[in-house]
């Protein structure tokens, strides 16, 4: 007797992950504020700090003022702290702590409509900071060009990834300190690494490598590319990349989560 | 119950469920006929709860086949969950939404238009007496309010099949009785119903038939009455000993055939019916005897030789 599910039992359908996230919603919806002030302050103090702050002791980097050259860096580290913290900490708190996984399942959908949704509502919950972050910037002139709306495509991806990331620790997780590993462990160190500071390539070549593997370097290099309007056949490679990473940690991350919500 | 031609609500066979080393069901066989209203009766940690969440989809890794509506539960869970209500036993709630939002949510899921959903929401939060309570947060309410609203979102898509897991566990008499009434009304227009509890009047009252379970299995299946007469007889008399006395008087029941359990120091002897309670009362000195009518208590007892700790059954002290 096979113990495994049949496929057609985990079938997503797309109109019953969109109804969980409007879930999500509603909820999000009633704390407003909180995420609020997440998602604008804390990329606003960023910019600050760091960009006009530090920026000023700065000369140049790559060619042009601190603050420029951050800027891509920071919306991409935003998206991805936005999107890992929802897909990990939230996620898992609707899985185990709140049970709203369970409340949803009683009803006809499916593990995969769930873990899509979840997916669905931290990228959408990524990019609006992404898109906080835009206005914010645009405030100080920093914004001058339509390409912004290009390098969209970017932060939804990035978005995406590190949703999928956050979900992969959720289904490693014991309980919530296994989150320290993944936070201090990859995020925190990757986002110093990633080009998002000072370019890559100042750093010792092993590094260099190290960085290339995560999916955050090749969204920082692909976000300049396009922000700074130089894209050549390198952007390209950045992009494959930046796909297949974020393919891979999907697939996993579904996988894995799947059986987990099964049991 | 007449002739019937449709086939079985749910079968289970050969089911087996292990959460590493514990094995929870080891090897349940079970057919519900549709309209019937089954109880599943055991003490904790019996499988009554794994049972259930298989059945309602809720747990997708077992070995065995499960079918419910004629549709396997590992291939067809979204379909079979379209069919039926489920009242978890730890009510499931969704609780970051109010009371009301809890079911028109859950609603949508099947489709229902929030025109109708509301309203339908409305009626039944209107039934089970939490209408004032619509747009609180799920975590105001108390226990027993819980278990009303898990109750009406179990209701929210009219199943055919409803599973409740201890439906009136933690209700006041009142809401009890509600939900008794309303029971045996869902029983009446021909709902199935399957149903967990501890308590054995609410099993004698409501259920057509009681299966026993125990260590993960079945131990036997029947009405009500037909257990009580198989297992146990018509009437059980008690007698409260003192302790030393039990080894004695159990010798004694033993040479005269009677069947009787021992419960520390209590010897409860089953009669069958026309049985001579004189013969058995002159048998045994006890501090305190009592004689009762035969209930499903005993019957549970019998089975699965552990006290479920609710003994509902009114006795008289001779
Ligand atoms: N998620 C789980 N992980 C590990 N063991 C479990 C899990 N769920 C149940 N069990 C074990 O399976 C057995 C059956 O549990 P179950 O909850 O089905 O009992 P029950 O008959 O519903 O008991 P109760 O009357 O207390 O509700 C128990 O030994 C329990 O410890
Ligand atoms: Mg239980």
């Amino acid at each position: 007797m096979s113990k495994s599910l049949n496929a057609a039992n985990d079938r997503l359908t797309w109109h019953n992950a969109t109804l969980i996230v409007r879930r999500h919603f509603l909820v999000l919806k009633k704390t407003w504020m909180n995420s609020f002030v997440w998602m604008i302050a804390e990329p606003l103090f960023n910019l600050t700090a760091i960009g006009f702050g530090l920026g000023a002791f700065v000369a140049r980097i790559a060619d042009r003022p601190f603050i420029e050259f951050f800027f891509p860096g920071l919306i991409c580290s935003s998206v991805m702290m936005a999107a890992y913290f929802e897909s990990s900490y939230g996620t898992y708190t609707k899985w185990t702590y709140s049970k709203v996984f369970r409340s949803v399942l009683y009803a006809p959908v499916s593990a995969k409509d769930v873990l899509f949704a979840e997916l669905m509502f931290s990228t959408i919950k990524a990019s609006c900071s992404a898109i906080g972050i835009v206005i914010v910037a645009s405030l100080f002139g920093l914004v001058d060009s339509w390409r912004i709306f290009l390098a969209f495509s970017v932060f939804l991806t990035l978005a995406w990834a590190f949703s999928a990331f956050g979900l992969l620790v959720c289904s490693f997780a014991r309980n919530y300190d296994s989150f320290i590993y993944s936070t201090s462990g990859v995020i925190v160190p990757f986002a110093l690494i990633s080009g998002v500071y000072y370019p890559i390539g100042s750093m010792p070549l092993g590094f260099q490598i190290l960085a290339y593997l995560f999916p955050l370097s090749h969204g920082v290099a692909l976000a300049k590319d396009i922000l700074w309007n130089q894209i050549t056949d390198v952007s390209a490679l950045h992009a494959a990349a930046l796909l297949g990473l974020t393919a891979i940690l999907h697939f996993w991350a579904v996988r894995r989560m799947t059986k987990a919500l099964q049991r | 119950m007449g002739t019937r031609t449709r086939s079985p609500s749910v079968i289970v066979k050969g089911l087996i469920k292990n959460f590493g080393d514990t094995q929870a069901l080891n090897g349940v066989n079970l057919e519900i006929a549709p309209g019937e209203c089954i109880g599943i009766l055991g003490p904790n940690g019996a499988g009554k709860t794994t049972l259930l969440s298989i059945l309602t989809c809720q747990m997708g890794s077992f070995e065995g086949e499960v079918f419910v509506e004629n549709l396997n539960v590992k291939k067809n869970s979204a379909e079979v969950k379209r069919r039926i209500g489920i009242v978890a036993q730890d009510d499931g709630l969704d609780p970051d939404l109010s009371v009301i939002e809890n079911l028109i949510l859950f609603a949508h899921y099947f489709n229902i238009p929030e025109s109708v959903s509301a309203a339908k929401a409305s009626e039944i939060l209107r039934n089970v007496q939490l209408i004032d309570y619509a747009d609180k947060p799920v975590d105001n309410l108390s226990g027993g309010m819980k278990r009303r609203l898990a109750l009406a979102r179990g209701l929210m898509n009219d199943p055919d099949i409803l599973f409740l897991d201890e439906p009136t566990t933690g209700l006041d008499p009142q809401m009890r009785q509600w939900i008794w009434n309303y029971l045996q009304h869902l029983k009446s227009v021909g709902k199935t119903l399957i149903l967990t509890t501890h308590y054995m009047e609410e099993a004698e009252m409501l259920c057509d038939r009681v299966a026993i379970m125990d260590h993960g299995q079945i131990l036997d299946l029947g009405s009500p009455e037909d257990l009580i007469q198989r297992k146990i007889g018509a009437e059980v008399i008690e007698f409260q000993l003192e302790a030393r006395d039990v080894g004695y008087y159990v010798a004694r029941l033993k040479e005269a055939g009677c069947s009787f359990e021992v419960f520390n120091s209590c010897i409860s002897v089953f009669l069958p019916a026309g049985a001579n309670t004189k013969d058995v009362l002159s048998l045994v000195v006890a501090q305190r005897t009592t004689i009762r009518k035969a209930g499903l208590s005993d019957v549970f007892l019998r089975i699965s030789g552990h006290d479920l700790g609710h003994r509902d059954i009114g006795g008289v002290h001779v």
